[in-house]
């Protein structure tokens, strides 16, 4: 079973990283600290584990890359969503609410007097 | 997509920069938080994690990306050119439609010979271990004939364990009488071993068992599932049923599949049983009565196996000098070579490298009008590049075009090839054995498809590679920039090469075609018009007796004598013209020669005959007389010679009265009473051999063949014939009922087929090269329209000018002739042995060859040359 959970946190962070471009392009630092505040440091992942996820999105054509300037006038590679990109984050979406609407349907239910 | 592509950083930079970019980010981000530089620093390398494997994967991931990417790109821009091609061509439909049924034509023709050079030749033989199995024949030196071997080489081979499996067989033609009438059937009798060496057993029933090859054993048969269907309805039912073989009853014990009959033909193979007498008389060195069929051993080669049967030929020749046996060796031939033959072989050859002719003077066509094409569009390309294609990019663009065209041209060329291969298979002469399984296979499909992508790289290269020479500039000339100078000069090359090709091409036909007419010009000896033959074999025990087959000729050729509309009926042994029956080779010596003959021996076709075959066979008598009622059974031993024969043995001297015996076998001395005119004996194109006739009432055999000659229709004498033979002996069979015209026509057919495709490959070739020198020429006068018309303003007549273009025409095809020439000199060398009375190097088929193409050549150059005269100069220097 080790792999398949890898394979969903995974997929959890590509889901969270194509959330993060959902709002508009950012570069690698920019996704990384977004994520942290959201989660408010729950999801705290290794910084590093970031950008081959980045590498395989791109490479799988959900994101795209541009070099382009930071907002301290460096540099820097931003990243987007592409339209198949969009169509896969409210595919993963969909599915995220499904299992987690099934799964908290269990866990939060309160047990009938008999 | 790949817009910012070109403006991407190497990836190892690319990740490089990025990862570091990050962690400066957090470092400044934790020094504004009060940390020091090197706590910072610290501190976000510990929260990055592995750096060095976070680089690596992404630097993988990278590399995959732009791999991917780059594929992506070039497909879409195949993609591009494929729809940009197709839209070309869709714009000049008529140049489409000639250049892909050009190419159709050829990858068609083509691939058709191709799948009948893969049925005959390329495929292995059926058996399980077919590239083992050998014939191994007796090779008289002197000659290079190839004889069969005796029964004693054999022994030997078993005794020195020469081949892991070797078997003998003897071939007849025998009465096979199942439920319903007689029928005269291919049978074998086969030494043990025979069908394991083949890996031939039995799908139904079995085969011989060890034992059943001994004498005194029930009669036994394996039979052909041809056999098995026409007379039982299924293979099961014919095992274990009765059959009459030659007069003799016979059980069926196994039917073999259909797939695995050797030698072909053969519908009944029995036990060979050797009684003493037998093994006596077949033992003899220098009766070669068998043939052999063997399985080379895994540890040997052929040519070890080769070396060892010569040894053991070489001690045979020292055992005994009567035998004569020093001028013959032993040799193995691979299974597949020996039923194909070497003759055949080479003509099929010979005809794929025709076919390939015809395909790349096809090639070099088109060639030709992609390159005008190609200069006419100079403008297009020339605009494309301006605007960033790169050169590559335009070579692979027209490179795709090409490719387009020609996968049009090879899926109708596959269309028409399949046409074609029935056609050949129809066509094709009975010699070329298993053409009937000729088809499109996936073997022929590869070929096609080389073939189609050979032609692209030929013809769509070379006019690529000359539009990307174009300079990059826009310059404003009307088509006499250097590169169209350039393309005059490219199709002048082609077509010279092309007036070379075929030219060819049809010397090569003509060569055949001149054979082919010699042959059939040559006297087969035998008159084959309104004849009517057929074999007769009369077999049994009663027949046993010399007398009682006698009498039975007798009765038979008294009884179709007396059929209405008959001039002559005669029988004879073995058939001239190849036309089948015992062939018998014998050698002679004259009264009062050494024995055995100090000097070369004269070796004559042994043939049985009746005293009115040469009536009916329409063959002359030159001196002396026929047969007749003296030369009985009990008479003086009389034989007729052919010319051939008498110049052989006795040069200037009268041969009649001369006594002459067959010293080896019937060691009789036969006094010469006649002689006859000459007969191709094996075929139309035969060479003219001794023969030497006598009475079959004073040697008659088993199986004849019977010949009749009427002043009517042959085919309607076929009714009465069987009825006549009925009449006599109703267990008798006939077979193989053919006419003269028939038996005539079979010898030419490979000679006629042969000639037949060649001529009509170089037919095409001729259409072509006549279509591609007409095409340059019209295209370089429409180039020079200006050029002419001011030629003309400064004085020029019409005439002179045509009688430019006609002489441009004229280098080009001179130069071409030249070249065309000097090549079929060089191939004729491969022609030698398949022409018949024509030297490989006829000076008048080469010289009608090149004289036919020129005239039709300077025909074409005519229409182009009257376009020039026409040039109006006011029209184009305006």
């Amino acid at each position: 079973m080790p792999k398949s959970r890898s394979e969903h946190l995974h997929g959890t962070l590509d889901a969270l990283i194509l959330k993060t471009l959902s709002w508009g392009p950012r570069h690698g630092y920019a996704i990384a600290r977004w994520l942290e505040e959201r989660s408010s440091a729950v999801l705290r992942i290794e910084e590093g584990s970031l950008y081959p996820a980045l590498y395989r999105l791109e490479k799988r054509g959900w994101i795209e890359a541009r070099w382009g300037q930071s907002e301290l006038g460096r540099r820097a590679k931003f990243y987007r969503n592409t339209a198949r990109g969009e169509a896969e984050l409210s595919r993963e979406t969909r599915e995220w609410s499904q299992f987690s609407h099934a799964v908290s349907g269990i866990l939060l239910s309160v047990a009938e007097a008999t | 997509m790949s817009d910012h592509n070109i403006f991407r950083p190497p990836v190892r930079q690319e990740v490089d920069e990025e990862l570091s970019f990050h962690v400066e980010m957090r470092v400044r981000e934790l020094v504004a938080s009060d940390l020091t530089i090197d706590e910072a620093r610290a501190q976000a390398i510990e929260r990055f994690g592995d750096i060095e494997e976070v680089r690596a994967a992404c630097r993988r991931l990278g590399e995959e990306r732009d791999r991917r990417v780059r594929r992506g790109t070039w497909l879409s821009e195949l993609w591009q050119d494929v729809r940009y091609g197709a839209r070309m061509l869709r714009r000049s439909p008529g140049y489409t439609a000639i250049a892909a049924l050009t190419l159709a034509l050829g990858i068609g023709a083509t691939t058709a010979i191709f799948s009948m050079v893969h049925a005959v030749l390329l495929r292995s033989q059926p058996f399980p271990n077919a590239d083992r199995l050998v014939v191994p024949q007796s090779l008289v030196l002197e000659t290079g004939d190839r004889w069969s071997i005796t029964y004693a080489d054999f022994e030997d081979w078993r005794v020195h364990a020469v081949f892991e499996r070797v078997a003998v067989f003897q071939t007849w033609t025998a009465n096979v009488t199942g439920a319903a009438q007689p029928e005269r059937l291919g049978a074998a009798q086969v030494s043990s071993e025979f069908f394991e060496a083949l890996g031939a057993l039995p799908l139904h029933g079995r085969a011989f068992a060890p034992e059943e090859y001994e004498v005194g054993q029930p009669l036994l048969a394996v039979v052909s599932a041809g056999l098995a269907a026409r007379m039982f309805g299924s293979p099961q039912a014919a095992v274990d049923a009765q059959l009459e073989v030659a007069g003799g009853s016979t059980q069926v014990i196994g039917v073999l599949p259909p797939s695995l009959e050797y030698p072909a033909g053969t519908d009944v193979w029995m036990p060979l049983r050797m009684g003493p007498e037998r093994l006596q008389n077949d033992r003899r060195r220098d009766n070669f009565q068998y043939q052999s069929i063997a399985l080379l051993r895994a540890d040997r080669s052929l040519e070890q196996t080769s070396a060892q049967l010569g040894q053991l030929a070489n001690a045979a020749a020292q055992l005994d000098a009567a035998t004569r046996r020093e001028r013959i060796t032993i040799t193995a031939t691979p299974l597949t070579d020996f039923v194909v033959g070497s003759s055949l072989t080479r003509g099929l050859w010979l005809m794929l490298g025709a076919v390939v002719f015809v395909l790349l003077i096809g090639c070099v066509n088109l060639a030709n009008l992609q390159t005008s094409r190609a200069s006419a569009r100079q403008r297009e390309l020339l605009i494309r590049s301006a605007v960033g294609a790169s050169r590559g990019r335009l070579t692979r663009q027209l490179l795709t075009e090409s490719a387009v065209l020609a996968t049009m041209g090879g899926v109708v060329g596959v269309i028409i090839a399949n046409v074609g291969v029935r056609l050949l298979v129809v066509a094709a002469p009975a010699q070329l054995p298993r053409i009937e399984e000729a088809g499109i296979s996936a073997g022929v499909l590869l070929f096609a498809t080389l073939a189609t992508f050979s032609s692209v790289v030929f013809f769509g290269l070379m006019p690529a590679f000359l539009a990307a020479r174009g300079d990059g500039a826009l310059r404003d000339d009307d088509g006499r920039s250097s590169g169209s100078r350039r393309g005059r000069r490219m199709g002048r090359v082609l077509v010279t090469t092309e007036v070379a090709l075929s030219l060819l091409l049809l010397v090569g036909a003509g060569l055949f075609l001149r054979s082919f007419a010699e042959v059939r010009g040559t006297n087969p000896g035998v008159d084959t018009a309104r004849l009517l033959t057929f074999n007769i074999g009369v077999q049994g025990a009663r027949y046993n007796e010399e007398e009682l087959r006698r009498l039975t000729y007798d009765a038979l050729l008294e009884r179709l004598q007396r059929i209405p509309g008959l001039s002559h009926a005669g029988i004879v042994s073995s058939l001239p013209l190849g036309g089948g029956g015992f062939y018998l080779g014998r050698v002679f010596l004259q009264d009062g020669a050494p024995e055995p003959p100090a000097g070369p021996e004269t070796a004559a076709m042994w043939v049985v005959i009746s005293p009115d075959y040469f009536a009916a066979a329409g063959i002359g008598m030159a001196r002396g007389r026929h047969f007749d009622e003296r030369d009985r059974a009990d008479g003086v031993p009389v034989a007729i010679v052919s010319r051939e024969f008498a110049r052989s043995m006795f040069g200037e001297q009268d041969p009649i009265g001369k006594r002459v015996r067959s010293w080896r076998d019937e060691n009789l001395y036969r006094e010469i009473v006649g002689v006859v005119d000459d007969v191709r004996f094996f075929g139309a194109d035969d060479e003219i051999r001794p023969v030497f006739y006598v009475p079959y009432a004073q040697s008659s055999w088993n199986s004849m063949l019977v010949m009749l000659r009427t002043p009517g229709d042959p085919a309607a004498l076929v009714a009465s014939a069987r009825e006549a033979v009925r009449e006599v002996d109703p267990t008798l069979a006939i077979g193989n009922v053919r006419t003269g015209d028939e038996l005539l026509s079979t010898a030419l057919a490979q000679r006629r087929f042969a000639a037949t495709l060649l001529g009509g490959f170089a037919a095409l070739a001729l259409l072509l090269a006549v279509t591609g020198v007409y095409g340059v020429l019209a295209y370089n006068v429409a180039q020079r329209r200006r050029e002419i018309g001011i030629r003309m303003a400064l004085g020029a007549v019409p005439a002179g000018v045509a009688r430019m273009v006609v002489g441009e025409a004229l280098r080009v095809l001179l130069l071409g002739l030249a070249l065309g020439l000097l090549g079929a000199l060089a191939l004729s060398r491969l022609l030698g042995s398949l022409l018949f009375n024509i030297a490989p190097t006829d000076p008048l088929t080469y010289g009608g060859a090149a004289m036919l193409l020129m005239l039709v050549a300077l025909a074409a150059a005519l229409i182009p040359a009257r376009a020039a005269a026409r040039v109006d100069p006011l029209r184009t220097i305006r």
